[in-house]
C-alpha cells in the first residue's frame, strides 16, 4: 500500500503556494492569516491546486480557520483527505 | 459634542449592558467607558496633548474599542495601522503622522520592534501596551491602576478624530483627516434614517483602517446598541460568516459588497436565513446585481440600502433603499441620493451640471467632507476645490444623474481601482514595482475579475538584460513595500512594454493581452 508522509505533503503545499500563488513562507509553521498572506482570493485558488495535485476535493464548508492557519495545519487538512496517509 | 460624548452618556443610562462582543469577551458599557478613562489618562501621562496622534498598532479588538475612546478623550486623533501592512509602508505612514504615542498589543510586539529596528521611529515616541508582555513606557496593569473618573477632554468637533491612510498614486499613502463633525453628521442623519435602537446587534466586519468601521462603531455607541466585531480572517470562510450571523443574531451587517457576493456564490444562505437582520448595508463598491438578488431572495424580510461615499466625505454622502427584488440581472442599482446635509454634483469639464443621462464628474459637497490631507496642502488644493463659493472634493469617479434623480456610477476617471473592497492606486503598485533590483520597466493594470473579487491586478514588467528576475521573486520583493491586497496576482515577463502612438504605455491593449492569458488558462484547465 502506499503511504505518504506528512512531511512529504508539508513541502508539496510549500511549493504549491509559492508556484502557484506566489505566496513565500519562511516555515511551515508561518502564520498566514495574522500577516494576511491568505486572503478569500487565494484559499479558492489554492483549493483548486489541493485537488488538482492530491486529488483530494475539500468543501470550503468543511474547513476550520485553524486547518488554515499554517502550511503545515493545511497539510494535515490534506492529509486527512488521504485515504493512503499515514503518520510518521 | 464629541465622538466620546455618545459613550459617556450611555454608560450613564445603561452601564450593564454589552457594548462590544469579540470572541468570547464583551466589554459593558460602563467598563468601556471607565477602561477609556483610564487609558486615556495613561495617554495624557506619556505626553500626548490635544491635537497630537495616536497610532494604533493592535488587532481588530475590543482593546482597539478601547484604545480608540481613550485616545478621543485624550483629546487626540486615532491612526489606525494596517498590522498585515508590510513594515516599510507602516513606517512611512508614521513617519507622516509622527505620532506622539503607539499603542500596541502582545500580538503586535514582534511587529513593533521590526519598525522600531529600521530607525526611523523617534526615540521619544511613547509606547503603550494593551498587553502586559511587551516593553513599553505604560503596561497594561499600569494604565488599570489609574482612576477611572470622566476625563476633562478639551477637543471640539472641529478637531480632528482619526486619520485614515489611503494608497496615494505616486506611492506614498496619503492621510485623509476626519473631524468629530464629519462623523457626527452622518452618525445623527444615520441613526434617524435606520432607527438604530438599544438592544441592536450590529456588525462590525471591516478593518479599523476603513472608513466603513466608524460607523459601525459610532453607530453602535451612540444608539446604545451592541457591537459584534469579526475577526479578519473569518472572511476567507463564507459560511463562518454566515454561522456568525446566525449565532450573534444580528440585526445589521454593514460591509464592502465583495464578500456578500462571495457568501452568494459559495450558497452560504439558506431559504429566510438570519431572522433576525433587519438591515444588510454596504458601500464601497457596485454589488453585483445577481448577487444582490440572491441575497433578497434569501433574505427576504432585510431591508437593503445601497451607500456610497469616499473617505473624503465621511462615511456615506449618498445611499439608495433598493426597495423591491430587480427583476433583472442586468438591472442597475444607483447610488441614490444625497444624505442629509450632503450635495452631489455631477459636473461637466467647466465644472457646469452635466446634462441629465450625461456622464460627467463626481463632486460631493456638504457637512462630511474631510479638512484634507494630512500635512499635504498641494494633494488637498488638487482634490478639494473652491465652486460656487463652497467646497467640493473631486471624488474620482465618474457619474450621471437619472431622470428620477438618483445618481448612478459609471466607472472612474483616473487609475484608482476597487479590489475586494480595498482602495487602490495602481500608481503606488507601479512605483513600487520600478523600485525593485533589476526591473527595467514596467506597468500595472487592471481587469475585471470572473468571480467575487473585483478587479484582478496585473503586473507587466521588463527584467534587465542582465538580472533575470522571475515573477515568484518580483512578488516576493513587494511584500517588503506593498500590502498583501496590492500584490499583483497575474503576471508578464515581456521584452518590452506595449507603446501607443505618443510613446505612452498602451494600457489598454496590455489590459486585452491579460484577459486573452487569462482565457487561454482557463480553457487549459478544461482540458
Amino acid at each position: 500500500m502506499k503511504t505518504v508522509a506528512l512531511k512529504d505533503t508539508i513541502a508539496e503545499v510549500q511549493k504549491l503556494l509559492s508556484e502557484k500563488l506566489f505566496i513565500e513562507v519562511d516555515s511551515p509553521e508561518t502564520d498566514l492569516l495574522s500577516t494576511g498572506l491568505l486572503d478569500s482570493l487565494g484559499l479558492i485558488q489554492l483549493l483548486v491546486h489541493l485537488e488538482e495535485k492530491f486529488g483530494v476535493r475539500i468543501a470550503l464548508d468543511e474547513i476550520e480557520i485553524e486547518d488554515l492557519r499554517s502550511v503545515a495545519s493545511i497539510a494535515a487538512l490534506v492529509a486527512r483527505q488521504q485515504p493512503e496517509f499515514v503518520e510518521k | 459634542m464629541r465622538l466620546q460624548d455618545f459613550l459617556a452618556s450611555q454608560a450613564e443610562r445603561r452601564p450593564e449592558q454589552r457594548a462590544v462582543v469579540f470572541e468570547d469577551r464583551a466589554l459593558t458599557y460602563a467598563a468601556l467607558e471607565q477602561v477609556s478613562n483610564r487609558l486615556a489618562r495613561a495617554l495624557h501621562n506619556a505626553g500626548c496633548e490635544r491635537g497630537d496622534r495616536v497610532a494604533l498598532l493592535v488587532p481588530k479588538s475590543e482593546k482597539a474599542i478601547l484604545a480608540i475612546f481613550a485616545t478621543l478623550k485624550a483629546d487626540c486623533a486615532y491612526v489606525p495601522l494596517d498590522i498585515t501592512s508590510p513594515p516599510a509602508r507602516l513606517v512611512r505612514i508614521l513617519s507622516q503622522c509622527e505620532p506622539r504615542c503607539i499603542l500596541v498589543s502582545g500580538a503586535t510586539g514582534p511587529l513593533l520592534a521590526e519598525l522600531i529596528a529600521t530607525g526611523e521611529i523617534p526615540p521619544d515616541t511613547a509606547i503603550g501596551a494593551l498587553d502586559d508582555d511587551v516593553p513599553a513606557h505604560f503596561s497594561w496593569s499600569e494604565v488599570q491602576s489609574l482612576p477611572a473618573a470622566p476625563v476633562d477632554s478639551r477637543n471640539g468637533d472641529t478637531d480632528a478624530a482619526h486619520i485614515l491612510f489611503t494608497s496615494g498614486s505616486t506611492g506614498t499613502p496619503k492621510g485623509v483627516v476626519i473631524t468629530h463633525a464629519n462623523v457626527l453628521h452622518f452618525i445623527r442623519w444615520a441613526l434617524a434614517y435606520f432607527g438604530t435602537k438599544p438592544g441592536d446587534r450590529i456588525s462590525g466586519h471591516p478593518p479599523l483602517h476603513f472608513d466603513l468601521s466608524t460607523f459601525d462603531i459610532y453607530g453602535t455607541i451612540a444608539a446604545g446598541a451592541e457591537l459584534h466585531l469579526l475577526a479578519p480572517e473569518m472572511s476567507l470562510l463564507p459560511h463562518k460568516l454566515a454561522d456568525f450571523i446566525r449565532c450573534s443574531r444580528l440585526t445589521q451587517w454593514f460591509s464592502v459588497p465583495s464578500i456578500l457576493h462571495h457568501m452568494a456564490k459559495v450558497d452560504a444562505l439558506r431559504p429566510n436565513d438570519f431572522p433576525s437582520l433587519e438591515r444588510l448595508l454596504w458601500c464601497g463598491e457596485k454589488f453585483p446585481t445577481p448577487a444582490l438578488m440572491h441575497w433578497m431572495e434569501h433574505v427576504p424580510h432585510a431591508r437593503f440600502v445601497n451607500l456610497y461615499g469616499p473617505t473624503e466625505a465621511t462615511i456615506a454622502s449618498s445611499y439608495h433603499h433598493v426597495a423591491r427584488r430587480p427583476e433583472s440581472e442586468t438591472e442597475e442599482i444607483p447610488i441614490g441620493k444625497p444624505c442629509a446635509g450632503e450635495e452631489l454634483l455631477v459636473l461637466d469639464e467647466q465644472l457646469r451640471p452635466a446634462a441629465a443621462g450625461e456622464t460627467g464628474d463626481l463632486f460631493i459637497a456638504g457637512v462630511g467632507l474631510s479638512p484634507g490631507y494630512w500635512r499635504d496642502a498641494e494633494k488637498t488644493a488638487q482634490a478639494f476645490v473652491t465652486h460656487d463659493s463652497r467646497r467640493i472634493y473631486k471624488t474620482g469617479d465618474l457619474a450621471r444623474v437619472a431622470a428620477d434623480g438618483n445618481i448612478y456610477l459609471v466607472g472612474r476617471a483616473d487609475t484608482q481601482i476597487k479590489s475586494r473592497g480595498y482602495r487602490i492606486e495602481l500608481g503606488e503598485i507601479e512605483a513600487a514595482v520600478h523600485a525593485v533590483r533589476g526591473v527595467e520597466d514596467a506597468a500595472v493594470v487592471a481587469v475585471e475579475g470572473t468571480g467575487f473579487e473585483g478587479m484582478t491586478i496585473c503586473c507587466a514588467f521588463v527584467p534587465e538584460s542582465e538580472a533575470e528576475i522571475s515573477p515568484a521573486a518580483l512578488r516576493k520583493e513587494l511584500t517588503r513595500t506593498l500590502p498583501h491586497y496590492m500584490l499583483p496576482a497575474r503576471w508578464m515577463t515581456l521584452d518590452r512594454l506595449p507603446l501607443n502612438g505618443n510613446g505612452k504605455v498602451a494600457r489598454t491593449a496590455l489590459k486585452q493581452q491579460f484577459l486573452k492569458a487569462a482565457a487561454a488558462s482557463v480553457n487549459d484547465g478544461e482540458k
